[in-house]
C-alpha cells in the first residue's frame, strides 16, 4: 500500500450525494490524491494499533479512535465497515464502536427489530460522532494469505489507511 | 424496604422509564428486589393442605418403576385423592401453603397450550410478535400466554406475596426420572414462580421450554430442590431479583444459553450479614451441571454462594458479568465459589457443522442434544468473571479446561448505560483466587479432597488468565466512585497445581498475592483488545468473528 502521509492523519470523506460527484471522487482516489485536499473529513484521532493474536495468525485487530473533522454530526454503523486488500478485495471484517468486551442484552436470533440508537450505540452497533469529539472504534480481519495485507478500511461514508503493523503486538 | 434496596428500586425505575421494557441479559419487565429484612429460606414440609396430581397411566408408571415398596404404596394410595391431570390446574385451585404431590407421569400440560382464553388475545399476540417483556399484570390476567405453569403469588401489585405463597411442588417418585414436565418449546417458560414467595419444587425432570424451564422472579424464598431440568432453548433454572433462595441437588444440561442462571442476584448485602447473618442470598449446592453452553451464568449475580458442584463439559463452565443494563444489582459483586470441581469444559458448540446444523433447524425441531448456542463464550474456559467485584474463588478444583483454568477482565460500565464516567473502571477489582487446585485431577469426583490438592496431571490451557485491569472500587451506595476499600485487590495465594506450580497470563510473578494491590490500573489494552471482536458473535451472521478465537476448541494442552 502506497502511503501517502502518515496514519495517524489518513482522512476519510464523507460520501458524496450525487453520483457524479461519487464518480469524481472515485477518480480522484485512483489518482492518488483524494486524501490531500484540505477539507473537513474524519481522521484517526490517535494513532491505532494493529494487534495480531498469538494463534490467529491471518487475523488482525485494529484498535483506535476516529475523530470527526468535518463539522457536522456523522453516523457510522458497524455493518457499514470494510475492510479491503491492496488490490481492492473485501476481507472478512468484523467492527463495534465499544471500549471493551461487551454482551447482548438479547440473544442474536431474539433481538427485537429496529433497536433504539441509544442501544445500537451501546452495543457498538453504532457511532454518531459529534463535530470535533472522538470515537473507540475496533475492527478486525482476516488476511487470505501470510503474505496478504489490509490497505483501507471503509466507514461507508470514506476510507482511512490501514497503519504498518508493528513487529509485535505493542503494551498500549 | 431497606435502603439499599430501596436505592436499588429508584435505579430500576430510572433505568425502566430509558429504555424498553427489557431488564437483562434476556428479555424482562423491570424488576424489583424483595426486601431482604423479609422472607427465608423455604423448608421441605411433610404436613399442610395437599392436592395430588396424576396421568391416566400413573398406576402402571407407579408399579413399573416406584421400586421403593413404602414409597409406592403411598403413591398408590395417593392415586386415589387424584384431583387434576395437570398442575397447572392444580396451582389454580390451591391456597397457600398447598402441598401439590405429582404423581409419577408425563405431564404436557395441554390445556395451557391452547388458544388465547377471553380477554387475552393481545397478550397472546404481543407475545407471538416477540414482546416477551409484558408486565405482570398481564401474567396475572393471562397466566398461560407465555408459561405452561404460573404460579403468581401477588394479588394487589405490591410485589409482595398474598396468595400462592408457599406451594410446594413434588414429584412423588424414586427419583426426578419418575415426573417429567415436557415443554416442548411450546412457551417461553415451563414453571414460572413470579413473586411466589416460598415456592419450593423438588424431585420431577423439566424440559423443552423454548426460554426458562423453571423460573424465579421477584420472589423472596425459592427452594429448587433435586430437580433435572434439560434441553432449554436458553436456561435451565432461573432466578432473577429473588432473594433466600436455594439450588439443590439438581442436574441441569443441554440448554442452550445455561444450566443455571442465578442473575440479578440479591444485591443488599455486599458480603456483610445481614441482621439475621445472612451473606448470601442465594446458594446453589451439590449440582450437576454440564453439556450447556455455559454451566452457570450470572449477569448480576450479586451474592451468590456455589459450593460443592460440578461445572463440566459445558462450552465454559461459569460466567458471571456487568454486561448489560437493566440488570439490577450491576456492577456483579460478592458471590463465593468454594469446592466446586470445574473440569473439561470443552463442549464445542460453535464448530461449522453445529453453526449449519443451528442455522437451518427451527428450535421445536432440533436435537436435544444438540445444543445451539443463544451467547457467545469463550470455549474451553472454566470460569470467566467479566466485571465483578469482591469475588471469592477457593478450594475449587480446575483441570483439562482447554483454554483458560480462570479468566477475569474489565467490562467498560458505559456498557450497562452507567452514565458517570468516574464509574467506568469500577469492575472488576478486589477478586480473591485462593487455595485453589489447578491442572489436577482428583481421584474422585464424588468425594474429592478440598484440603489438599491431590489427584493426577490434567492441563488447563493456562491456569489463571487475567486482563492486569485492577478496578477502581466505587462504593455502590455513594454517587461517583467513592473508594471505601483501600486494603483489597484482585489477588492470587494458595493456589497450586502438579509440582505446587500453575501457569498464568501474566506470568506468576506479576499475580498480587492476596490481599492484593489495591491501585487503579486500566489493565493490559493489547488483552483487551483481543476481547473485542468476540463481542460481534451472531450465530446467524457472524459465527467467526475475525480476530477472536473463542469459538475454535483449542488443542488439547499436554
Amino acid at each position: 500500500m502506497r502511503l501517502v502521509h502518515p496514519a495517524a492523519r489518513a482522512q476519510l470523506r464523507r460520501r458524496f450525494a450525487g453520483p457524479l460527484l461519487v464518480v469524481a471522487a472515485a477518480l480522484l482516489l485512483l489518482a492518488g490524491c483524494g486524501d490531500d485536499d484540505n477539507g473537513p473529513a474524519l481522521a484517526w484521532g490517535t494513532p491505532p494499533r494493529v494487534l495480531t493474536p498469538n494463534d490467529l495468525g491471518n487475523d488482525r485487530v485494529l484498535r483506535g479512535l476516529i475523530r470527526n473533522d468535518t463539522g457536522k454530526a456523522v453516523r457510522v454503523t458497524a455493518d457499514d465497515v470494510r475492510v479491503l486488500a491492496a488490490d481492492g478485495k473485501r476481507l472478512p471484517t468484523a467492527a463495534t464502536f465499544i471500549a471493551g468486551y461487551a454482551h447482548r442484552m438479547f440473544p442474536p436470533t431474539r433481538e427485537p427489530r429496529n433497536l433504539p440508537d441509544r442501544e445500537r450505540e451501546r452495543l457498538g452497533d453504532l457511532a454518531v460522532i459529534e463535530p470535533g469529539q472522538q470515537a473507540a472504534v475496533t475492527v478486525s480481519w482476516r488476511l487470505r494469505n501470510s503474505a496478504d495485507r489490509a490497505a483501507t478500511i471503509d466507514f461507508g461514508a470514506g476510507k482511512l489507511e490501514v497503519p504498518r503493523e508493528p513487529s509485535r503486538n505493542p503494551r498500549l | 424496604m431497606g435502603g439499599a434496596a430501596l436505592a436499588a428500586a429508584l435505579i430500576v425505575c430510572a433505568f425502566a422509564a430509558l429504555l424498553p421494557a427489557s431488564a437483562g441479559a434476556h428479555s424482562e419487565r423491570p424488576t424489583f428486589f424483595p426486601d431482604p429484612n423479609l422472607g427465608d429460606f423455604p423448608q421441605f414440609r411433610t404436613t399442610g393442605p395437599r392436592y395430588v396430581v396424576c396421568r391416566p397411566d400413573s398406576r402402571q408408571r407407579i408399579e413399573s418403576m416406584v421400586q421403593d415398596p413404602t414409597r409406592r404404596a403411598a403413591n398408590l394410595s395417593a392415586l386415589n385423592y387424584c384431583q387434576s391431570y395437570t398442575i397447572q390446574r392444580a396451582v389454580n385451585e390451591s391456597s397457600s401453603g398447598t402441598r401439590i404431590q405429582v404423581l409419577p407421569g408425563v405431564y404436557p400440560e395441554n390445556p395451557s397450550k391452547g388458544p388465547a382464553p377471553p380477554g387475552c388475545q393481545d397478550v397472546y399476540d404481543a407475545t407471538a410478535a416477540g414482546n416477551f417483556a409484558i408486565a405482570y399484570e398481564d401474567h396475572r390476567r393471562c397466566p398461560n400466554a407465555q408459561n405452561l405453569i404460573a404460579i403468581l403469588g401477588d394479588t394487589n401489585g405490591d410485589r409482595i406475596c398474598d396468595a400462592k405463597c408457599n406451594i410446594q411442588i413434588q414429584g412423588t417418585g424414586d427419583s426426578p426420572d419418575d415426573v417429567l414436565v415436557a415443554g416442548d418449546r411450546a412457551k417461553l417458560n415451563v414453571f414460572r414462580a413470579d413473586r411466589a414467595d416460598g415456592f419450593y419444587l423438588k424431585n420431577l425432570t423439566v424440559e423443552k421450554s423454548d426460554f426458562n424451564n423453571v423460573y424465579v422472579l421477584e420472589t423472596n424464598g425459592f427452594r429448587i430442590d433435586t430437580v433435572v431440568s434439560r434441553y432449554s432453548r436458553e436456561y435451565g433454572i432461573l432466578s432473577f431479583t429473588s432473594d433466600h433462595g436455594i439450588y439443590e441437588n439438581c442436574e441441569t444440561s443441554y440448554n442452550g444459553d445455561s444450566g443455571v442462571y442465578p442473575g440479578a442476584g440479591p444485591d443488599a448485602r455486599h458480603g456483610v450479614p445481614d441482621a439475621r447473618g445472612v451473606v448470601y442470598g442465594i446458594e446453589i449446592r451439590n449440582c450437576e451441571s454440564h453439556h450447556n453452553t455455559l454451566g452457570y451464568s450470572g449477569t448480576a449475580g450479586n451474592g451468590i454462594w456455589a459450593h460443592n458442584n460440578r461445572f463440566h463439559d459445558n462450552a465454559t463452565g461459569l460466567v458471571t458479568d456487568s454486561f448489560v443494563p437493566n440488570h439490577p444489582g450491576m456492577p456483579q459483586d460478592h458471590s463465593k465459589w468454594t469446592n466446586n470441581l470445574f473440569y473439561s469444559n470443552n463442549f464445542d458448540v460453535y464448530n461449522a457443522e453445529r453453526d449449519a446444523y443451528c442455522q437451518n433447524t427451527p428450535p421445536t425441531a432440533r436435537d436435544p442434544k444438540k445444543v445451539c448456542p443463544t451467547f457467545q463464550a469463550p470455549l474451553g474456559t472454566g470460569m470467566l468473571i467479566a466485571g465483578g467485584d469482591g469475588n471469592i474463588i477457593a478450594n475449587n478444583y480446575f483441570w483439562d479446561n482447554w483454554r483458560y483454568g480462570t479468566m477475569l477482565h474489565w467490562v467498560p460500565a458505559t456498557l450497562r448505560n452507567e452514565s458517570d464516567p468516574a464509574r467506568n473502571y469500577d469492575t472488576s477489582g478486589n477478586n480473591t483466587y485462593m487455595n485453589n487446585c489447578v491442572g489436577m485431577r482428583p481421584a474422585s469426583l464424588t468425594n474429592p479432597d478440598f484440603n489438599n490438592c491431590s489427584g493426577t496431571r490434567d492441563p488447563n490451557g493456562i491456569d489463571f488468565w487475567w486482563d492486569e485491569e485492577e478496578g477502581q472500587d466505587c462504593d455502590p451506595n455513594q454517587a461517583g466512585c467513592v473508594d471505601t476499600d483501600t486494603t483489597n485487590g484482585n489477588c492470587w495465594s494458595g493456589n497450586v497445581g502438579p509440582g505446587g506450580m500453575f501457569t498464568s497470563d501474566p506470568t506468576p510473578l506479576l499475580l498480587p498475592a492476596c490481599p492484593g494491590n489495591d491501585l487503579f490500573r486500566p489493565g493490559n489494552s493489547s488483552k483487551q483488545a483481543f476481547l473485542v471482536p468476540c463481542a460481534t458473535w451472531d450465530p446467524a451472521t457472524n459465527t467467526d468473528p475475525p480476530g477472536c478465537d473463542w469459538f475454535t476448541l483449542p488443542p488439547e494442552p499436554n
